[in-house]
């Protein structure tokens, strides 16, 4: 079930919302928390109800060990140490037997040529997501940071449909605390209000932006490299770069919404990433959950940047190669993560070296200059992204360097070009993703501000119902293109 | 006023008033507009289209490949009214034929016109969406008796066999008793008053006909090429009754529109094998080569051609073409319907033959 399909919008959602309020006024929190987890668990079944056991089976391991280390008394510390480990390896070895066993096999058969067989393994939705939110979740029962272990609001942290499939990967200590508050359980209009506007604009950006740049990507990246020129190398590496970000921070606007419809903020996950002056800012700005589970639990343990500079870059760059990994099974995804450590290296040793420079003067003239150079750091940033998307959607390491040597080798190739209303369009999506406020400094931002500046409480009734309604037609007008085309899966529901 | 009602009050302005922009807003843009079927005519009794209107014609969401056309007096897309009682030529066919997706005179019947030199309204085109084999043979006595044409052409694709045992209103089907003759489903339906104001609404013109909305579409969330049925079953075979069927089928229609066979132009065309040309099957669907279909189509071309009748095969021109100068001759991969390259190419091998005879 999409979030974009009739299924999900016109029947799941209602009836979950609907029930979800009236059982928490009827039976009390407990049961209508048991009723959302409930009904996330039906949700992740649509897809593949055989994969339901494992979602619950993981669920309950790991809430049996975070409890063990949580209640396991602080002197025994080579035990729960122990706990830790093997809770945490219980998790990978899931992790890597269903997402990582044919690459391995693939990676060791062209090493050594051993014929290994390849198993029959199809990927469970989300288990990235739910094995990281988790394993998040036992280090810090371990580390004593874990004060709520209420089961039905451990198992719906895990299941919340809003996030399961493909995130934001969420922190326990900024979910289970909502779920234990009584006013998540009463509707309420701004949330409804607010959540509905998110909604309709992360539709907006996954349907007609990113399900429209998709064919266009996929026909570059699904061509015979020779063939590529010069133009049609670059149509489909920017196709792609738009049509990932509003892939997938429409889908994490209409997560953020549908959580809210509930009354539950999820944290944002975008926050402009193409606007970035350069790589350490765009990591700030790109998928901000993952990027904070990686430096809270993967950079700093692995010691940071408090080992000196030559650890420090070395650690950066294993950050983001096992980020990459973390994608998919992949060379082109190594790579990919590979690129980014170096351009943080980079990004990180500049400045390090600017540290000793004088500072310039200040004026006019400095100013016109500095706006110069911001835009020329942030094409620069943006010039490095799209290189590494290029191995992010590739279908292996050679066809990415293939297509990346036809944007910049002039009169190869026998494809045409794009036409100049097809280039125009793709200029269009960077405009709205360069100059356009984002998501939540519209909505969470000059929205709320205008509602809250509205002095009249029966004024601001009829403008909320207002938007709620508004934001009804354009959602289903929005899944009614959706349908016509073919409802398409969000590109991180393959992570 | 309590909080509820003022809520539900803004809730239904809100939606009355983006429904009324969205319908203001596609009143401005090009949405799909003019193209409805008539109500029933005994003097026309097959299914055409509602006469003398301008039509738009757009596809999807983004209104691609916007056309403006006329339709003419006795409902067929044409610029011009069916008046001659002499035609040089009358082309019969489906969608492909009717070509509403590029310029009248870009179409096979408007380039025939062209390329013979006659008066644009000597060529008439009874293309019409949804029509199949029988509609051509049925439609043969009704076209003899008006236009006495000298030259008929026919547009066979794949479908054309198994869509005759449909059952669409104003449309020939394979009689079940006699497999030699066609039957008309007789189109009774007058449509409603309210239909036709429906019409007359851009926001249900765009679901309709630009997102071609189905209620079932809409709850169907698995991408649509991974789940379209094929029309048969790959394993189907002909039976006697399809030969049979064929075979008189074949020696009926020169008779049927009062032309000797060697006036008789089968022009075949199969989208399934057009896929392999460009080596992809983008639309997911599973054609079969040997369908029950496909089988009936190829007896139907050697049928044809023993009694005399020629056939203009479409798909080794259109690779021809493809593999000297890369470009497609339909709009695929959203549209495989020809574009104005495949018409023209078709257009000049139709008119070779005419020459050549």
């Amino acid at each position: 079930m999409l979030f974009t399909s009739g299924q999900f919008l016109f029947a799941f959602l209602p009836i979950a919302l609907a029930v979800f309020f009236l059982t928490a006024r009827v039976a009390g929190p407990r049961v209508a928390a048991a009723w959302l987890a409930l009904a996330s668990v039906y949700f992740y079944g649509s897809w593949r109800p055989e994969y339901i056991a494992l979602l619950l089976a993981s669920i309950a391991v790991n809430y049996l060990f975070g409890y063990l280390l949580q209640t396991l008394p602080a002197e025994h510390r080579s035990r729960r140490k122990a706990l830790l480990a093997a809770a945490i390896a219980a998790n990978l070895i899931t992790l890597s037997y269903y997402k990582y066993a044919n690459f391995l096999a693939g990676s060791v058969d062209a090493l050594l040529d051993t014929h290994l067989a390849t198993f029959d393994i199809v990927l469970p939705i989300g288990i990235s997501f739910f094995t990281f939110t988790q394993i998040a979740y036992l280090v810090d029962s371990y580390a004593g940071k874990v004060l709520e272990r209420n089961p039905i609001h451990y198992a719906l942290f895990v299941t919340y449909f809003p996030h399961l499939i493909s995130g934001p990967v969420l922190h326990h200590a900024e979910m289970m605390p909502q779920f234990g508050r009584l006013k998540t359980y009463v509707p309420e209009l701004k949330n409804l209000a607010l959540g509905m506007a998110f909604v309709a604009l992360g539709m907006t950006k996954k349907v007609l932006i990113a399900d429209s740049a998709a064919p266009v990507a996929n026909e570059v990246f699904g061509t015979d490299p020779g063939l590529l020129s010069m133009a049609t190398a670059w149509r489909g590496t920017l196709a792609y770069t738009l049509q990932i970000y509003f892939d997938f921070s429409g889908y994490s606007d209409m997560a953020v919404g549908l959580s809210l419809l509930f009354g539950v903020r999820l944290p944002y996950n975008f926050n402009s990433p193409y606007k970035a002056r350069n790589i350490i800012d765009f990591w700030r700005r790109w998928h901000i959950t993952l990027s904070r589970f990686l430096r809270d639990y993967l950079y700093v343990p692995l010691g940071g940047n408090r080992l000196g500079s030559g650890r420090r870059y070395a650690n950066l760059v294993i950050t983001m190669l096992l980020g990459g990994l973390w994608h998919g099974a992949s060379w082109t995804f190594v790579v990919w993560g590979g690129l980014h450590g170096v351009y943080l290296m980079i990004n990180h040793g500049w400045r390090h070296l600017r540290e000793g420079m004088p500072r310039e003067d200040v004026g006019a003239a400095a100013s016109g200059l500095s706006k110069v150079r911001a835009a020329a750091s942030t094409l620069l940033t943006l010039g490095a992204v799209i290189i590494a998307w290029t191995f992010f959607r590739a279908d292996s390491v050679s066809r990415a360097v293939h297509l990346i040597r036809a944007m910049f080798t002039p009169g190869v190739g026998t494809q045409s070009g794009a036409d100049a209303v097809e280039f125009a369009w793709i200029l269009a999506g960077f405009g709205v993703a360069l100059f356009f406020r984002n998501s939540q400094e519209l909505i969470d931002g000059s929205v709320d501000r205008a509602l809250v500046r509205m002095s009249s409480q029966s004024g601001r009734d009829v403008v909320m119902g207002a938007a709620i309604g508004a934001s009804l037609v354009i959602v289903t007008m929005l899944a009614f293109i959706s349908a016509s085309r073919g409802v398409t899966e969000f590109i991180y529901f393959n992570f | 006023m309590n909080p509820v009602s003022r809520i539900l009050l803004g809730l239904v302005s809100g939606v009355v008033l983006s429904v009324l922009l969205l319908e203001g807003l596609l009143w401005l843009l090009p949405t799909f507009n003019g193209i409805f079927a008539a109500d029933p005519d005994p003097s026309w009794p097959v299914e055409h289209l509602l006469p003398t209107e301008r039509y738009t014609y757009s596809t999807s969401w983004n209104f691609r490949n916007v056309r403006h056309g006329a339709i003419n007096d006795m409902g067929y897309v044409a610029p011009f009214e069916y008046r001659t009682n002499h035609a040089f030529a009358a082309v019969l066919g489906d969608s492909y034929a009717q070509a509403l997706m590029i310029r009248y005179d870009d179409s096979v019947a408007g380039q025939l016109a062209s390329l013979s030199s006659s008066d644009p309204s000597q060529v008439l085109n009874f293309g019409y969406s949804g029509n199949a084999l029988p509609d051509y043979l049925g439609l043969g006595p009704l076209v003899r008796e008006r236009f006495h044409p000298d030259w008929v052409v026919v547009f066979i694709g794949d479908g054309d066999f198994v869509e005759g045992f449909e059952t669409a209103a104003g449309h020939f089907r394979w009689n079940d008793d006699d497999p030699g003759s066609v039957e008309l489903v007789p189109d009774q339906t007058e449509r409603s008053a309210l239909i036709k104001i429906m019409r007359h609404d851009a926001l249900l013109r765009y679901l309709r006909s630009n997102l071609r909305f189905t209620v079932r579409g809409m709850f169907h969330s698995e991408p649509a090429a991974a789940t379209d049925s094929p029309k048969q079953s790959c394993a189907d075979v002909l039976e006697a009754r399809d030969r049979e069927r064929i075979t008189r089928y074949v020696e009926q229609l020169p008779g049927a529109f009062g032309v000797p066979a060697g006036k008789v132009i089968f022009l075949r065309d199969s989208e399934a094998l057009r896929k392999g040309l460009y080596g992809t099957d983008s639309s997911g669907r599973n054609d079969c080569s040997q369908s029950r279909d496909s089988q009936a189509l190829e007896l139907l071309v050697a049928e044809a051609q023993r009694a005399g009748m020629n056939v203009v095969d479409s798909l080794p021109l259109f690779r021809s073409h493809y593999a000297t100068t890369g470009e497609r001759v339909d709009s695929s991969p959203t549209d495989w319907h020809w574009n104005e390259t495949g018409h023209k190419i078709a257009a000049a091998a139709i008119h070779k033959l005419m020459v050549s005879r």
